[in-house]
Order: C-alpha cells, then structure tokens, then sequence
C-alpha cells in the first residue's frame, strides 16, 4: 500500500482521527550543486566520481572552501545531507598532498566513532592510497595502540579518551602534535552545559599541546540545530568560527503529526497511555508496508514494543526476523548487520532508543515515530530525519505523553516549526571545572608567568602553588604532585566527587555514577534509581565511601524526594526589569537537606507510600536565576495559597526550561521563598544545579519573559481543574488552587509586558 | 544584603575545588619536622628570592657539573671490584658470557658490548603514575671503569634543572651501547625519552637522547621467568633477599620517595632526599649483582637446587632450548621436587618428550604417573589413550587407558566435584568412539576387498 494510502487511513480512523493536534506537510527541496573546487586533489575528486558523487551539495561547497582558507567553521544542516564530506574531503585532500599530515576527529560516543572508520576505510579503500586510520579509545588493543600513535593519519576518538588516554601522555604522539591539521568535532550541540565547558577546557589542553609541537589546527564542527550553533562553537574553541547553514541537499515531501492520547481522567489530568498510541501506529504502517523506525526513550520499553510489532509482521519462516530491536547494549556485530538490513530493505521495522539518533548510516526510511519528546527540538528532528529519501513522501509523528514538556509541545506545533529558541549554553571559566583543568594543563607541560589558561590564570597558578600542587622554579609552574590529575576528572560531571553506583547481583558491577548534588534525592535507601531505562533499587548507600549499593527490580513507582532548603544570595551579577517582577542572577549558596520521600505510582501519579531519608546537610554553590513579585503582582494571595502559587511556578519554570536550554530537566531547580531575606519580597529562584554553574542561569535570566510566558501558556492550556502533574504539579500537595494562583501571578507580571 | 566579596580561593574552597593540603605527614623525616602549617595567609611571591643552591656536597661526594642549561650536582662514587654487594662480589659481573646476556635480555645486539661499555640505569622520580608530569629528579647510573665500578647520580637540585639533568646526562651517555635496568622497559626509560622530548631535546644528531633505541637488557622479565611462582612478587627488594643475600637496613620505601623530594624543593632542607641517595646507589648495585646471578643461573652454574632446576627448565623452554629443557626438568626430578612441583615438572616433561616426538620417554612418565598407587592426575589416562590411538595405533591398549581413567574420576568424584562431570563426559565419548575405531579396525574388510576383487584384471 502506498504510504499516501495508509496515512489517510489513519487520520480518518475513529481510534486517531480527533488525536493528530498537528498535521503540517513539508514540501521537498530541490538540490542545490556546486562544483568540486580546482584545488581539490584530482585522484579524490575521481575516485569520488566513481563512487557516484558527481559534484557537492552547496553547504559542502561553501564549507570545503571555508576550510580551505584556514577558517574554522560549524556545519548545521539536518539528517543525512552529507555532513561527513564536509570534513572528509579537506582531510583527505590534505593527507594526499602531504603524507605527514594529521587530522583528529572527536565523536561524544565509541558506536559512532566505530561508524565513521567503516565509513573512512571504505572511501580510503576506494583511494588505494596509503591513508592510515583508526579509532584509539578503551577498546584498542595494546599493539594497535602504539601503531596509531606513530603512524595514524586520521585517528578518532572520544573526549574521554583524549583527556585521560591522549594529551597526558602527549609525548608518545609526537607526530601528530607536530604535523596536526585539522581537528573535528562532530554533534557539537552535544557539548552544552558540563560536558561543553570540560570541552572547552579539554580544547584549550589540546592547543597548548599544538603549540608547543609548532601546530595550529583549523576545527571542523557539525551540530544538529539548534539556536545558537555559531556562539555555542566559538565559546568552545575561542576562536572565530564561520557558520555553514544553507542546506544544499533535497528532500522529499514530508508530513509530520503531532498526537496527543485522549484524556480519560480530567480531575487528575490523566491521558491515556502513549506506548498504546504508539503501537497502534506504528503497526498500520508496518502493515501498510512503510519501513518505519519507533523511538523510545529505554531499553525496557524498546524490548516491550518489539515484541508487539514482531506480532503485527510476521516472520517469514526461514527468514529473520524483519522487525529488530537497536540500544545500547547490542553487540557491534549485530548492530552493523541491523544498519545493513535497514539499508538494503530486508529489514522493515526497527525500535531504537536515540543511539540510531545520530550519525550512524542507515539510509532514509518511510516513517519515523516518536514515542515522547526526546527532550530537546534538536533531537526531535534528527528523529524525524530519519524517515525520509530523495523525492518521495515520509511520515514522522511524535506521540506526546503526559509530562509538562510534551503537553506543551502539543498545543504549541510553532515550538517545533519555527525558529529553535533552544540555545546550547556552557561556562568554561565555572570555577571547579577551569581549575581540575588548569591542574592537568600544568601537568602535561609546564606554565610560564605570563601565560594564559581561561580566567584567572596567575592567581589560579599561585593558588595551586601556595596548596603545594604545583611548584615554582625559575618563572616556570611545574606538577609537582604524585597523582594523575586526568584521571580524577570526569568529564560528564561538575562536582569533583562523584557517587558511583554498584550492581551486586549476579556479579558485582558499577552500573553508573552520580554527582554529589544529586545523591540525596536520586540514591538515597530505598530510592528507585532509574539508569537505561531500567529500575534499580537502592538497598544501601555508603556516605563516607561514595557507593550506593542496588539491585534491579521491576515496580510501578518511582521515588521523589523532598529537599529542605535554605538559599542565601551571594553576589549579584545583573538586575533588572521584567515585566512587573523585578529579575537577578547572581551566585548563590544554597545548603539542604533530604528530607523524606514519595512513592508514586507511574502511571497515575497517586503517592503510594514514603519513608525518611537520614543523611547529612550538603552545601551548593552554584549561579542561580530569580525574579521578587511586588506587591501589586500577588494580588490578595497571602499564606498558604501564596506559597502554594509559587511552589506551582518553580515546577513549571523547571519543567519549561529545557525548551531554551539544551539541558536536562534535572539540571536546573526551583526554591521559593514567601519573603526573601534578600529581595524582601516573594521570590521563586532557578538555580543551576552544578557547582559553580554552567552557563544556565545567565540564559534564562535573559529569556526571562519568554520563560514566563511559555509557563503561563502551559498552565493556562491545561485541562485539569485545580493543578495536575502536566503543568503546575499535583494539586493535593498544597492548599487552594495552585493552578489559578500560579495563573493570577503569572499574568499580572507579564501584564503589559512585551511577549 | 550580598556578602562581602570574597577572594578567589574562598570561592573555590566553598565550591570543594581546593585539594587539602598534600599529607607528608607519612613521610619520615624527624629533622625538617611536619610540612603542614597551620593555614596562614601567604602573600603571592612574585619575585621569590632566588632558593640557595642546597649544601649537596656537605653530605655526598661529588662534583657541581655546568652546561648550558645550569647548573647540577652529580654524586659520584667508586667501588673497587671486589666490593661485595649482598652475597656476590661486583667483578663477577665483568666474567658472565655475553651470549648468556644476549639470550635472557632477548636482544642479539647485546652479545658484542664489551662490559664496560654497559651502563646500569635506575631512576627516582616525582610519581609511579607515568604521562607527562612525571620528573626523574635523580638519575643513578653505573659502569666498570679503569678496574672498578664508578656511580654517578645525576640530580636535579629544582624542577627548573632538569634540562641541564638531561644535558648532563645525554653527554654521558654517548659513552655506553646497552643498558641494563629493572622494569626500565615499561618505566624509567619511556620516561626519560619523555622528558627528552618535553625539553626539545630530542636531536637526530644525538641518538642518546633517544634512550629507548639503545639495545637494553631489562632483568625483571627473565627474573619473572624463573622466580615467578615461587617467591611472593618479583620486586627487586624481594630478588635482593632472596638470591643476592641482601637485605636492607632503614631503608627509605619506594613510595615515600615523591613526596620527599616534594619537601626538599619547598624547604631546601637536603637532608629530606638524602637516604633516597643511598636507596638508589644499592638499587644499581642490585643490578650488577642481578646480572651476574641472572646469567649464571641460565648459563648452569648457579641453578642447584630441585625448584631452580625446574624453573629454569621453563625458562628453557620459553627459549625453545628443548634439550636444556629436558635435561634441567630431569636433574630437577632427579634432585626431588616437593610433590606438587613434582607433578608440574613430570607433566611438563612428558609433554615436552611428546613434542620432541620422543614418544618412549613420554609414554614412560605417564605409565609411570598413572602406575603411582596415589595418583589422581587424569592427564597420563588421556596422553596414554591419544597416543595407543594415534602413534602406536593399538587401540585395546588405548580403550584400556580411557577406563582407567574413568574410574581416577569415579573414585575420586567427591574430591573432583562439578569439574569431573564434563571430563567424565568427554571421556566417555572418548571411549565410545575408540571402541567404534577398533570394531572396525578389527572387522573383516568383506566389502572393500569383493570390490578390489572386481576391479583387478
């Protein structure tokens, strides 16, 4: 059945018909060609003819030529326009004119680095040059290790590895510093928030390190889009970066449907499920024959709706099965013949979780549908990009699902549309960050007076001198400790001292980490620590050591914990008008404390149960965000029901705040005060929940209003009565009206204000 | 209502991101007293005054060595040949075969050296982590010389020394074509040619700066050869009280070392280094006498006991010197093993007779082996069933020997537990499929023969 057919089938079906809030058709593009540039080594530019490539998209063009003249640059278009020929070309090119040049690719995950080498030896191959190319991360064998190190023209790795593995040891990559050329840095949206400020610091390492060889690379970046790729690439590199975002590749028609389950229980805001809508869906368009892919955020749902769909496409006897399932967790080798399989046709359905999100090479399919929001638009149209192919019509829907965010998104389609406002925000100079860094800078080579390393660098270096982690001779700042400081910084994490997280059966093993900050609510005894989409109980945790002890369980709660808090403002960095509240950032210290915890039940958000939490009080210091309501703004809310008005609004600006930041809903908090000691009057702060802050705060201080107003709309559109977990929060936890007060607020700071 | 403005190191203190203060409390160094002060506010030293040259020569013998880069202290001593470090005099060092010491360094090109063109090398370092900034600030080195034996140990009086250090030494070292270190492989010598590097030292002109291409005989892998199994590391500190009959008296511990060089940089007080010094004199000398044990032992002279015979046996056999092999397992057999070194080197040997294809001698261990009244080693039943099947092609003999050891496993089944279960299956296959052979091999070849019959004119 054409995929036209099938669509129209679904939309005019009673089960969906009143579901698609959105249903908007995209027409496709023409290609736009540019030729291959003259200076472009000859032999490529056949061996590319011969494999089918005739000339460039423009992007490619504009983006090669820019290279080409010692620009950096950041690529930003969609899904497979040919990204990879972008930093590609300018290496190989390179590499062919001079046997001694070295290019350095950076990918935040092994899969995809695994992915770019099968993808570099086949184009290599086709050379038959002598381009010698390999990953170097913890999977490299020794041997192999050392022959990359010498002789690798192209080597690909990850940050980790080049932060503990590569810079460290820089002396055993002579060659490369010396003759090094080009560095990429692929997903670069990736590297916001902690990661993209370690990132900054790690490139700042890694220029040191150049110059000191005598190189001075050029940096090649892609990103997915977001609001702000040009900034977010030159707050990483430090440097003028010129910005590639005219896509030259076509497209075919696509339509893309947002669908939001029916509500069954209006008093408590409940819809019904969206793993049911989903599986609906997505069965009619396997059934209708559309190769379709389904998103899904864990590796337990993945396996849930693989093996539904395996009921709705049976398999033929004798041949494999024809819907797979692709995570995290998956061999290599199964994964390359799935990539296959979905390239050649044989294979018609697959469920995924984002690793397929990225870069790896599957080709376009029919239909792509999401089972809720990936969390950030940029990830959301990387999914959707992956149904589509070269004049013909694909389908992507999202399937939305109770939370905040996803029902925002549904009665707001121009989110996804229009312009991205999620921008990718970063502090290279956070305090705790810039100085682990400073210490593995001055380990891989000395510092001179004088030179620079982020903020703050002389009275940092004395600093480290006077705690006797460095030592000053001669004008010159050496190491002078026995530790290795790499290996004490983790790049995914702020704090310097993590919680590690210890499986005990069947064998023991660390299943992941967490940050201090987070400890108290996510590990907590007793808590349900969720890590891959699976549950785990915590039974113990050792405070002193840093370990929580857990085991894998399979229940219909989650755990939430309640933090008492006391917040003392520090320093105040701006200040000023927004709308009629009056709007900070600053630096705040922040202490709490856990106090208890709920149980509540997946599905329906009913509190089943709680216990005490007994552990000691941790200090936060960190940049927060807050705005004071005057007095003209509460209205005749006073007591509980003020409180309970601005409790509803620090969950919603949480909840909101990742539509303008590329971060996690757990990055950013909310404490409210009725009376601040600071500003006298009723305060709701957005504290960025890293130590010393990484760049949040100062975003959404600027965002002020649109922040306001996107939480306004979500609480004013939903359809509960007096407050749900959909928009300001559970009603029954405080008293009155939440959902009205936070409404009577809101509108009266925005009143007049510019939206 | 803000707090007053804090300093930077308030901050970061607030944020945990200040180390405490590095602990040399551990450290024993009774006359500089603790390190750690109680916490006072240091002003920035933004001009230091320039750190006194520390008073090396009031404790060591020496000379002040000027480069181009500075200005170094290099302690330097004579031993005379007949100095006894240990149990073993230095100059037996000087008579040990250059063949030997080519084939337990693994490397031809150390059988030519002449031995006072060999230099013995340990270093003393800022951290055991490796990567960049780790410092050698002591270099001790060794070689014969005009009939004795001269140390030098190249000092680095401040981190800012380390490229007149590394002069000094590329200097020296031209006078030398192998070396000889313990875990130089792995450590000391990447991590000069580390520091080399960092320095810009590194020259085509002065392949010595490039320390790694000199042909280097590393004692602690034939050391782990031998003594491997049989002492509880194979640590120098254990090799000296083990074969050299040394044991060291307050000595300084490796992993104090760091930190007291640490203490010496901040305080200048010399004395806080001075017994790393005396460590790292006897570790060279260590590295003679090693040599001249370590040779000795391969060459023959020094194995005499029934577990060096057997270690050395399997050192020989590492080298694919069967015959040495053979002839050490049988003198270490002959001498007597404890049993369960016993058993080891009677399986070894047999296996090692099966690959020489001298199938008497091997099939005589294990009939030897399984006729033991307490054996319970299976290995001999297998051995014995593969070769009655396979060489001697007599397969009663061969069904006979897989029932014996059917029956090893069925008696001793509560000793052997869960592992006994997949033996006594493969067994049992083994049997089934010996019997088919010998029906066959015994079972009138009627068929094939009427067939002959029919082609043949």
């Amino acid at each position: 059945m054409p995929l036209l057919e099938t669509l129209q089938h679904l939309r005019s079906s009673r089960e969906h018909a009143g579901n698609f809030t959105t249903w908007r058709v995209i027409p496709g593009r023409e290609a736009e060609w540019a030729g291959f540039p003259p200076w472009l080594d000859q032999h490529l530019v056949r061996t590319l003819q011969a494999r089918g490539i005739d000339s460039l998209y423009s992007h490619q063009a504009e983006a090669i030529a820019a290279i080409h003249d010692g620009k950096n640059v950041v690529v930003v278009t969609p899904t497979a326009s040919g990204k990879t020929l972008c930093y590609n070309l300018p290496v190989l090119d390179a590499v062919l004119k001079d046997p001694e040049a070295r290019a350095l690719y950076l990918f935040p995950t092994k899969a995809l680095s695994q992915d770019q080498l099968s993808e570099l030896h086949g184009v290599i191959e086709a050379l038959d040059a002598d381009i010698k190319t390999h990953t170097y991360d913890g999977d490299t064998p020794g041997e192999v290790r050392r022959a990359v190190r010498s002789a690798g023209h192209i080597v690909i790795t990850n940050p980790d590895m080049l932060h503990t593995g590569v810079l460290p040891h820089h002396t055993k990559w002579v060659k490369l510093f010396e003759n090094l050329r080009y560095v990429v840095i692929d997903e670069l949206h990736n590297y916001r928030g902690v990661f993209g400020s370690h990132l900054a610091n790690l490139l700042r390492r890694l220029r040191r390190i150049c110059a000191f060889y005598g190189s001075d690379p050029v940096f090649i970046c892609c990103s997915a889009t977001i609001a702000n790729p040009q900034e977010l690439a030159e707050a990483l590199l430090e440097q003028p970066v010129t910005l590639v975002n005219r896509n030259g590749a076509p497209s075919g028609d696509k339509i893309i449907g947002i669908y939001n389950p029916p509500v069954v229980n209006r008093q408590l805001g409940i819809r019904r499920s969206s793993a049911f809508a989903v599986r609906s869906i997505a069965r009619e368009l396997l059934k209708g024959g559309a190769q379709t892919i389904v998103f899904s955020a864990s590796r337990t749902s993945v396996e849930v709706l693989l093996t539904y769909l395996r009921d709705a496409i049976k398999r033929v006897p004798g041949e494999p099965e024809r819907v797979r399932g692709y995570r995290g967790g998956y061999l290599p080798l199964e994964r390359r013949e799935i990539e296959r399989g979905l390239r050649d046709g044989s294979i018609r359905g697959v469920v995924a979780t984002n690793a397929l999100e990225l870069g790896i090479d599957i080709g376009g399919l029919q239909a792509a549908v999401l089972h809720g929001y990936p969390g950030s638009l940029a990830s959301s149209w990387q999914q959707f990009g992956r149904a589509g192919r070269r004049g013909e019509l694909s389908f992507a829907v999202m399937v939305v699902n109770s939370s905040p965010l996803n029902q925002y998104i549904a009665s707001h389609p121009d989110f996804i549309f229009g312009a991205s406002p999620e921008a990718g925000r970063i502090n290279p100079d956070n305090l705790i960050i810039l100085s682990s860094h400073l210490k593995c800078a001055a380990f891989e080579l000395p510092f001179e007076e004088g030179d620079r390393f982020g903020a703050h660098t002389e009275e940092l270096l004395e600093l480290l001198t006077e705690e006797e982690v460095l030592h000053r001779s001669q004008g010159r700042y050496h190491w002078s400790a026995e530790s290795f400081p790499a290996e004490q910084v983790s790049l995914r994490s702020a704090s310097i001292d993590n919680f590690v997280i210890i499986e005990q059966v069947p064998k023991l093993r660390v299943i992941g980490e967490v940050d201090r900050p987070s400890a108290p609510t996510l590990i907590h005894e007793e808590a349900i620590y969720i890590h891959g989409g699976e549950q785990y109980h915590v039974d113990r945790l050792d405070w002193q050591e840093k370990k929580a002890y857990v085991r894998k369980v399979d229940v219909d709660y989650y755990t939430d914990a309640n933090l008492a808090v006391d917040l003392r403002v520090l320093e105040v960095f701006d200040e000023g008008a927004g709308g009629a509240a009056t709007r900070y950032h600053g630096e705040v210290a922040i202490s709490y404390v856990a106090t208890i915890f709920k149980k509540i039940k997946l599905d329906t958000h009913e509190n089943v149960g709680w216990g005490k939490i007994h552990l000691p009080q941790e200090d936060l210091h960190t940049s927060s965000y807050w705005f004071a309501l005057p007095p003209e703004t509460t209205g005749d809310l006073a007591g509980d029901e003020l409180q309970g008005g601005l409790w509803g609004i620090g969950n919603l600006l949480v909840n909101v705040a990742p539509l303008f930041l590329l971060c996690d809903p757990r990055d950013v908090r909310a404490v409210t005060q009725v009376k601040s000691p600071f500003t006298d009057q009723p305060t709701v702060f957005i504290y960025d929940n890293h130590p010393g802050g990484v760049g949040f705060s100062d975003r959404l201080y600027d965002d002020h209003l649109r922040l306001l107003g996107a939480a306004c709309e979500l609480a004013r559109n939903c359809l509960c009565d007096s407050g749900c977990p959909s928009c300001v929060g559970p009603a029954n936890e405080v008293s009155g009206n939440p959902r009205a007060a936070v409404l009577g607020l809101l509108e009266r700071v925005l009143v007049g204000a510019p939206v | 209502m803000t707090e007053p403005a804090r300093s930077l190191r308030e901050k970061l203190r607030a944020l945990g991101a200040l180390p405490a203060a590095l602990s040399l409390d551990s450290a024993t160094d009774a006359a500089s007293g603790p390190l750690t002060q109680p916490e006072i506010e240091r002003t920035p030293y933004s001009e230091p005054e320039p750190l006194p040259e520390p008073d090396v020569e009031a404790y060591l013998p020496g000379f002040w060595q000027d480069t181009p880069e500075g200005r170094i202290f290099v302690v330097e001593r004579r031993y005379e040949l007949d100095y006894v470090h240990g149990a073993i005099p230095l100059r037996r060092t000087l008579d040990v075969s250059g063949e030997v010491i080519a084939r337990i360094g693994r490397h031809a090109g150390l059988s030519a050296v002449p031995p006072e063109r060999v230099l013995y090398l340990d270093t003393e370092t800022t951290g055991l982590s490796g990567g960049t900034g780790t410092y050698a600030w002591l270099v001790g080195i060794g070689h014969f010389i005009d009939g004795g034996f001269r140390l030098r140990q190249y000092f680095q009086t401040d981190f800012g020394q380390e490229r007149a250090l590394l002069r000094a030494l590329s200097d020296y070292l031209v006078h030398f074509d192998a070396v000889v270190t313990f875990n130089g492989k792995t450590f000391d010598l990447p991590l000069l040619e580390t520091r080399f590097t960092i320095n810009g030292m590194v020259h085509r002109s002065e392949p010595q700066t490039n320390v790694r291409q000199l042909p280097h005989l590393d004692l602690l892998h034939p050391a782990r050869r031998i003594y491997k199994d049989r002492f509880s590391s194979c640590r120098l500190g254990e090799l000296e009280q083990q074969v050299l009959g040394l044991v060291r008296h307050e000595d300084v511990p490796g992993w104090e070392i760091p930190a007291l060089y640490f203490r010496y940089v901040r305080n200048r007080r010399f004395r806080a280094v001075l017994p790393v010094f005396e460590h790292n004199a006897l570790d060279i000398l260590s590295l003679v006498t090693l040599t001249s044990h370590l040779c000795d032992f391969f060459g023959g002279d020094a194995a005499r006991s029934a577990e060096d015979r057997f270690s050395l046996g399997r050192a020989c056999e590492v080298d694919s010197l069967d015959t040495q092999a053979v002839a050490n397992y049988r003198a270490a057999l002959e001498l007597g093993l404890q049993p369960a070194l016993q058993h080891d080197c009677e399986q070894r040997l047999s296996l090692l007779y099966r690959r020489m294809g001298r199938w008497e001698e091997a099939q005589a261990v294990w009939e030897m082996v399984a006729r033991r009244a307490d054996n319970r080693q299976l290995y001999p039943y297998i051995e014995l069933a593969k070769y009655h099947e396979r060489i001697s092609r007599d397969f009663a003999r061969a069904i006979q020997a897989a029932h014996e050891g059917l029956a090893l496993l069925d008696r001793h089944h509560i000793l052997y537990g869960a592992a006994s279960i997949a033996d006594r299956e493969e067994m049992l296959r083994r049997i089934a499929r010996l019997e088919q052979r010998h029906d066959r091999a015994s079972a009138p070849r009627r068929t094939r023969s009427t067939i002959v019959a029919v082609i043949s004119p």
